[in-house]
């Protein structure tokens, strides 16, 4: 389970975040969405602990990330909008450092069976990641998040970038972990994967939570007016 | 995750590091190369004493072999032979070479070997005349400086640890892997220490290395008592090459990205390897500069007059004494010894000029001693040239033993002459002999204790301050 309980950041005099709270239970998936600065990536951010909120909370599967970051990450997958992974080591080679960081050695075998799971073609994993493209690192990066067997993922714009075909995958590999009972919080600027994968979606613009909207109450053309109502407004 | 399981993860990444191989491969070749080159100096210097103490040797075997007949012969018209005037044989004839010894670690820094003199060429004239003696290096070779082992150590490891860790973990964050690490539940501080640990390992791994094969290309280690010395330069090495690496990791602290890090650390290798031993050697040269060779000449020469003048007199008075000598050749003995007496006139008078020069010296010495703290470079430089016997001290040593020999060397004739008493084969069998015991390699090893454990404890700091630093290192 993901929590934020009224996050403020403030960087200066500049607010980044005012506020925001939101829960994402095991087994959903929530989309937050909005423009650029919006207070998408500081939320991630502060679940990742990388920076301190200047008030309010981030709780991880009941656990206070600023009081125990490191109990706080045991479960936690982070796939970031690039996933950036050592471009001369394998695929393969990549699942398994990132896996002994995370706690857990994993074999040849267990690691190949991964990356399978995670989509990646069996041949794709002894080549080296620099002539992987996106959508290959991504993969690579859900494979670390199913070897770390996370019950709470953090995904920041993980479908930029990615060709539709290659994005559906991604979509489809989330909700597989969603249905496995992961909490999963994406955020991103793609209404219409926010609202096929998604089970609940939050708007935010300059650091405000706006508004939350479950997806099957609203359809793509709702999606976008309501988006777009909240973003000239 | 267990300490060790990480630990060699961070290896198993190494071996994936960009140039490594090629980075490892140069050093060795480097350092090969630089023992070698660091031998052949040595060489030359040998190749260039053996001719002329060979071509003495048969010179005083002849001379001997002329005593030996005179001495059985019983023909009284046989004239007396050169080798039997203490004179003409202290002052002309014969040579006396005094070369210096040298420690087995002396091929691996060249220190100031090449601008002092590697032995003497003593005769029976008063100090003052006696000439330095050298191997006439070339000048090219002189203005650049030698490349030995220690030039490598000194000037090139420190750009290849910049090489190998100025993008130590700049470059992971750029990449963006560090927020996956960050990600994995593992300790930022920890995963950083990790790494270091690593590098900071492999770099002194590659420095030992380098100088066990150096030290074995020269056959140190076949030698017990210079394990000590060999220990010694490897521990100034070690320290020196981490006090680089707490640099780079200082650096990399800061937060900056890998180009502003190299920048830096170029800076810093530019500031502290190349001006500022010039700037300490400016300074102890115009604090205490050397007075001026003008007036020492100046002082020489009149100084030279007027011994030469109290010569012509006291030549005088002899032949004035004596008016049956007068018409005939002046004997040659007399003339030495009136040359032994005004050399010593002159040495006189000339004793507080030298003596200036000397004071002068060491009084640049002691500033250059203690003001070497302030350049790392310096430090390292001057405790190579400590353990290869090649430093001013050893060879300042190795001077104050040479004239004290020249000392006995000029008296042996000159009191033969003064005595008026002729060399016989006994004589001969007394000529002195050059016995000194170089500085033991324990003391020479004590002596860059103080220097070593310096540069230790810098290196201990600056990563230390660096370690402090990364705790506030954030991944995004």
């Amino acid at each position: 389970m993901l929590e934020a309980n009224q996050l403020v950041k403030h960087y200066g005099s500049h607010e980044a975040l005012r506020g925001v709270s939101l829960k994402v239970e095991p087994g959903e998936i929530y989309c937050l969405l909005g423009a650029n600065g919006a207070g998408k990536t500081t939320t991630i951010n502060l679940f990742l602990n990388f920076i301190t909120a200047t008030s309010g909370n981030a709780v991880v599967n009941g656990i206070d990330v600023a009081k125990d970051p490191l109990g706080s990450k045991r479960r936690l997958a982070y796939i970031p909008e690039q996933v950036m992974l050592y471009g001369l080591l394998s695929g393969l080679e990549n699942l398994r450092y990132f896996s002994t960081l995370g706690g857990r050695d994993l074999s040849d075998d267990d690691a190949r069976e991964l990356l399978l799971q995670a989509g990646l073609a069996a041949n794709a994993a002894h080549k080296e990641v620099r002539a992987y493209s996106k959508g290959m690192r991504q993969k690579v990066g859900v494979a670390i998040a199913l070897a770390k067997r996370a019950t709470a993922l953090l995904l920041d714009e993980p479908t930029s970038g990615l060709d539709p075909k290659a994005s559906n995958e991604f979509s489809e590999l989330l909700v597989q972990l969603r249905d496995g009972g992961a909490a999963i919080l994406m955020t991103s600027h793609d209404l219409f994967r926010a609202k096929e994968s998604g089970s609940r979606i939050g708007i935010m613009r300059e650091g405000v939570l706006l508004n939350e909207l479950v997806s099957s109450d609203v359809s793509h053309g709702d999606l976008e007016r309501i988006y777009l109502e909240h973003m000239s407004g | 995750m267990s300490r060790p399981h990480r630990l060699l993860a961070e290896v198993a990444l190494l071996r994936h590091l960009p140039g490594i191989r090629t980075l490892a491969s140069l050093l060795i070749a480097l350092a090969i190369l630089a023992t070698v080159s660091g031998l052949s100096r040595l060489s030359t210097y040998a190749q260039t004493i053996e001719p002329l103490q060979t071509a003495e040797q048969e010179t005083r075997s002849a001379l001997r072999d002329s005593m030996r007949r005179f001495e059985s012969s019983e023909s009284a018209t046989m004239a007396t032979p050169l080798a039997a005037k203490p004179g003409a044989l202290g002052f002309t004839v014969l040579n006396e070479y005094v070369v210096i010894k040298r420690p087995p670690l002396a091929p691996l820094a060249a220190g100031v070997s090449d601008l002092l003199p590697n032995y003497y060429r003593f005769d029976a004239h008063a100090a003052f005349l006696q000439r330095r003696a050298g191997t006439i290096d070339n000048p090219l070779r002189l203005a650049a400086g030698s490349f030995d082992l220690a030039f490598v150590l000194v000037f090139l490891v420190p750009i290849l640890v910049i090489a190998l860790s100025y993008d130590v973990m700049s470059r992971e964050k750029e990449l963006g892997v560090l927020a996956l690490v960050g990600a994995q539940g593992v300790s930022i501080r920890r995963f950083i220490a990790a790494k270091l640990l690593i590098r900071g390992l492999m770099i002194v791994t590659a420095i030992i290395g380098v100088n066990v094969i150096a030290m074995a290309v020269i056959g140190t280690f076949s030698e017990a008592p210079m394990l000590i010395s060999a220990a010694s330069w490897t521990l100034v090495a070690v320290f020196y090459g981490l006090l680089w690496f707490g640099l780079a990791a200082l650096t990399n602290a800061a937060g900056f990205n890998s180009a502003t890090n190299g920048v830096i650390l170029a800076n810093l290798w530019l500031l502290l390897v190349i001006v500022l031993p010039a700037v300490i050697n400016m300074i102890a040269t115009n604090v205490y500069p050397a007075p001026s060779r003008v007036d020492l000449t100046t002082e020489l020469r009149e100084a030279s007059t007027e011994a030469e003048e109290r010569a012509a007199e006291a030549r005088e008075q002899y032949f004035f004494d004596h008016p049956d000598l007068a018409a005939g050749d002046v004997d040659q003995e007399i003339f030495y010894r009136d040359v032994a007496r005004g050399e010593d006139d002159i040495a006189q008078s000339i004793e507080p000029w030298l003596r200036r020069f000397e004071e002068q010296a060491q009084r640049q010495g002691e500033v250059v001693a203690w003001m070497k703290y302030f350049s790392p470079a310096l430090l390292a430089d001057q405790s190579f040239a400590t353990l290869a016997g090649t430093d001013r001290n050893y060879h300042a040593q190795f001077k104050v033993a040479a004239f004290n020999y020249h000392t006995d060397w000029r008296k042996f004739f000159v009191s033969r002459l003064e005595n008026d008493i002729g060399m016989t084969g006994d004589g001969w069998s007394q000529l002195p002999a050059f016995n000194w015991s170089p500085p033991h390699a324990g003391k020479q090893a004590r002596r860059v204790l103080v220097p070593a454990a310096v540069l230790g404890i810098m290196a201990v700091l600056l990563l230390c301050m660096a370690l402090i630093k990364f705790r506030r290192y954030s991944p995004v």
